[in-house]
């Protein structure tokens, strides 16, 4: 074991309040609480105003004249993200800048999130001659259906899985999805996510006498709300008033809202697009039951956010949360007869509600960032021993 | 004497606020401007009513006043009449002036220029009998001709019509349906006592409608005289054109000519021997051919002249069928302000907003819609349901 506190390159694309999604996140707490063992140096491809004080950051263009710097085009939905100089510039262009700016620093391992930064933490790694470890938050095989993968993405995926010395995937469903899909390797551990949950004392409802059906993510295929609005239809037809609000906008929400036609949901259903602030906190004060039927989600901190409310939950048996989230209902992410059949008790029965939030309070209690900060330090120890 | 009939429709949707889950019973529910776009309604009036209604109307009352064979006829929808007694009263004025030369007769239609006809045949005629009444005491006249929004035709609808005692009845004219058969007669409706039906010429309406500016067109620029042409060379009775009001001045700016066009060439074709008639003197003035049957539903819209660009989709079928299914408990609530706002949320063009035939091509859908998306009117028509169960289920 190193005498003095390991020193770390961490590299990932995003970190709020500049995310897309919670990746970012993640990232946050994991340093946050990972600060208090081991010294980090956090890599970013672009410079942007971040508040942070519990780590150095870095930036692939922090010295780059600004004619480099700034991509001339940037792609809409990307304005003010890590991701404008990415989607612009191109991977290989952000990532030799980011290559060259590390160089400058000094560190025993690299630490590298998702896809994007495979490239980035090899030849890094391999300049300096450090170890390198791969986290995965989510991988190809969850976000598209087999047959549309995106090759590139999985590629580098696959490449990272096979090259690092450690990985690291925040479930064991995502374990076992790497394990099947990129390489049979026992070269991994699991380390859960936790929220940084902020209390606010922010309690205030919606005026609507109407129980709320709440899911809330990217629409994406992976979040398979289809499935939800088959469950929508069924609840709906046994409780005319149940109100199913879906917070969030993606490549999906057109077919979405057409399918909500399809299924006659109009005057039971409102899509309110992407919220955050007050708004979000409105919905949640407001909502009955938590809905999370992802086809495939590696983890789901979403799905720790409702429960961390006191919001009963109900969530995909193909997820990683839960494996941690206890009293949840777990049901498959197909099987929309089911997951109405809890719907409809939980809003019918009080005591059954009332039994889901406390063991979901209580399993929260053992989910923190503090034990996923130990755990990926022993993970550094045991490589660097 | 050939016979043209001049028809046209003046109607403004009372567009809807984008009410989103945080509106929802907020504020007043029992006040309609809670879910009425009052702002945008009143700037849309004001720019058509300087752009169409006023100039249009002031060459209307010359030509009626100073013509002796020119004669026009309107329909006018409630939700137009409630939007020019709010934000300009002249527009009300204007169109009075024209009824006053007892040259202008006005059509019958649904009050809320909805498709109650296709969804409740209580509705229908309980819309039709509002919308007369409205008439009656603005324009003292008893309307005796019908339209239906957006000029839907079947028998069946004609049957409901001719029961409620209307004489005269107009649709669209296309081959689609006629076949062999020309627009340019009057024909007698396929209903138990038959009345008189007119065909829109939708050749030479559209020529002036949707055309006449337009500069790739080869027979761009019309004038009065090649139209009258046209005219001269179709074979018939009578020429039934049929376009929104609107075509005049906001559609077609002024810019292009349009008004000294419509002015020369009524001028013009009266004095080459033809005559504008009303279409309550069309079973005086015209001799019927015969039984014109009309098995399915037809409108005069977009290429397939069905009601497809209303009731196609998934987003327009469910959003129909939950408005039309609250009639009964709407009804049983005896509450006036409720029922108005039910009404209100028929209106077609709402479910017009939702049409996805040509979403890419930003054609004359996307021209008229206030909302970015299809999508976003199913979202906001949903909302607007919510809210308005709110006050249904208290």
């Amino acid at each position: 074991m190193p005498k003095s506190r390991i020193k770390v390159l961490m590299i990932a694309f995003e970190l709020p309040p500049f995310n897309s999604g919670g990746l970012g996140e993640a990232c946050l707490g994991l340093t946050k609480a990972l600060s208090q063992h081991v010294d980090i140096t956090f890599l970013l491809p672009t410079k942007l105003d971040y508040p942070y004080t519990h780590m150095k950051l870095i930036y692939g263009d922090e010295f780059l004249k600004n004619k480099r710097r700034r991509p001339d085009k940037v792609f809409k939905g990307y304005e003010n993200t890590p991701y404008q100089n990415l989607e612009a510039l191109g991977i290989e262009t952000v990532s030799k800048n980011m290559v060259e700016r590390a160089m400058l620093e000094d560190f025993d391992i690299v630490h590298a999130h998702d896809w994007m930064a495979v490239k980035t933490a090899m030849q890094i790694a391999e300049k300096k001659q450090v170890p390198w470890v791969f986290q995965l938050h989510s991988t190809e095989i969850d976000r598209s259906p087999i047959e549309y993968l995106d090759r590139q993405k999985y590629d580098l995926e696959k490449l990272g899985v096979e090259r690092a010395s450690r990985i690291i995937t925040v479930s064991n469903y995502t374990k076992k999805i790497v394990q099947q899909y990129f390489c049979n390797t026992d070269n991994i551990d699991t380390v859960y996510n936790d929220l940084t949950i902020d209390n606010n004392n922010f309690s205030e409802a919606l005026p609507i006498d109407r129980p709320i059906i709440l899911s809330l993510g990217r629409i994406t295929y992976q979040k398979g709300l289809e499935n939800l609005l088959k469950t929508a239809r069924i609840v709906v037809d046994k409780v005319p008033e149940a109100l199913f609000v879906i917070v969030g906008d993606g490549d999906k929400t057109r077919d979405l809202i057409e399918y909500s036609g399809t299924l006659g949901l109009s005057g039971n259903i409102v899509f309110t697009g992407f919220l955050r602030g007050k708004e979000k906190e409105l919905i949640y004060n407001s909502a009955s039951v938590f809905m999370m039927p992802s086809i495939s989600e590696p983890f789901g901190l979403v799905a720790i956010e409702a429960a961390s409310k006191g919001i009963p939950t109900i969530i995909s048996k193909q997820s990683g949360v839960c494996e941690v989230l206890k009293g949840s209902k777990i049901v498959d992410y197909w099987d929309s007869e089911k997951m109405a059949k809890y719907i409809l008790k939980i809003l019918e029965n009080k005591k059954h509600r009332a039994k889901i939030i406390e063991e979901q309070n209580k399993s929260l209690k053992n989910i923190s960032w503090e034990n996923s900060a130990l755990e990926v330090n022993r993970i550094y120890n045991k490589i660097l021993r | 004497m050939r016979k043209i009939c001049l028809y046209l429709h003046v109607h403004q949707p009372l567009r809807l606020k984008n009410l989103s889950i945080f509106d929802i019973s907020y504020g007043n529910p029992h006040t309609l401007s809670h879910y009425i776009d009052e702002k945008t309604n009143e700037k849309v009036f004001n720019k058509v009513a300087q752009k169409s209604y006023l100039p249009a109307n002031t060459i209307f009352k010359r030509l009626l006043e100073k013509n002796e064979k020119f004669k026009i006829n309107l329909s006018i929808t409630g939700t137009l009449i409630e939007q020019a007694k709010k934000s300009n009263l002249n527009v009300l004025d204007s169109f009075a002036k024209l009824t006053k030369t007892g040259k202008a007769e006005i059509l019958a239609e649904t009050y809320y220029h909805t498709l109650a006809s296709l969804y409740s045949q209580a509705e229908f005629k309980s819309q039709v009998k509002l919308h007369a009444k409205m008439i009656k005491k603005i324009f003292n006249q008893t309307p005796i001709s019908f339209r239906n929004t957006e000029l839907i035709y079947s028998d069946w609808i004609a049957q409901m019509v001719e029961d409620m005692g209307y004489k005269n009845i107009i649709t669209e004219g296309h081959e689609k349906f006629l076949h062999w058969k020309s627009p340019n007669y009057l024909y007698t409706s396929n209903t138990k006592k038959g009345m008189n039906l007119l065909l829109k010429n939708y050749k030479l309406s559209d020529d002036i409608a949707w055309r006449f500016s337009n500069k790739g067109w080869g027979e761009y620029p019309l004038t009065a005289e090649k139209y009258l042409h046209w005219l001269d060379f179709t074979p018939g009775d009578t020429i039934n054109l049929f376009m929104d009001f609107e075509t005049l001045g906001e559609h077609q700016w002024a810019d292009t000519g349009i008004f000294n066009f419509l002015e020369s060439f009524v001028n013009l074709a009266t004095k080459n021997g033809y005559e504008f008639i009303n279409i309550k003197e069309s079973g005086k003035k015209l001799k019927t051919v015969g039984h014109m049957t009309i098995d399915q539903v037809i409108s005069w819209a977009d290429e397939e002249r069905d009601t497809s660009a209303w009731n196609e989709n998934s987003m327009q079928k469910d959003t129909l069928e939950k408005i039309y299914s609250l009639e009964k408990s709407i009804k049983q609530k005896k509450n006036k302000s409720l029922l108005k706002l039910w009404r209100i949320m028929q209106t077609s063009d709402h479910f017009y907003y939702m049409c996805t035939k040509w979403f890419n091509d930003g054609d004359a859908h996307k021209y008229f819609s206030p909302y970015g998306t299809p999508h976003q009117a199913y979202c906001n028509f949903s909302n607007s349901l919510i809210s308005l169960n709110q006050i249904v289920r208290r």
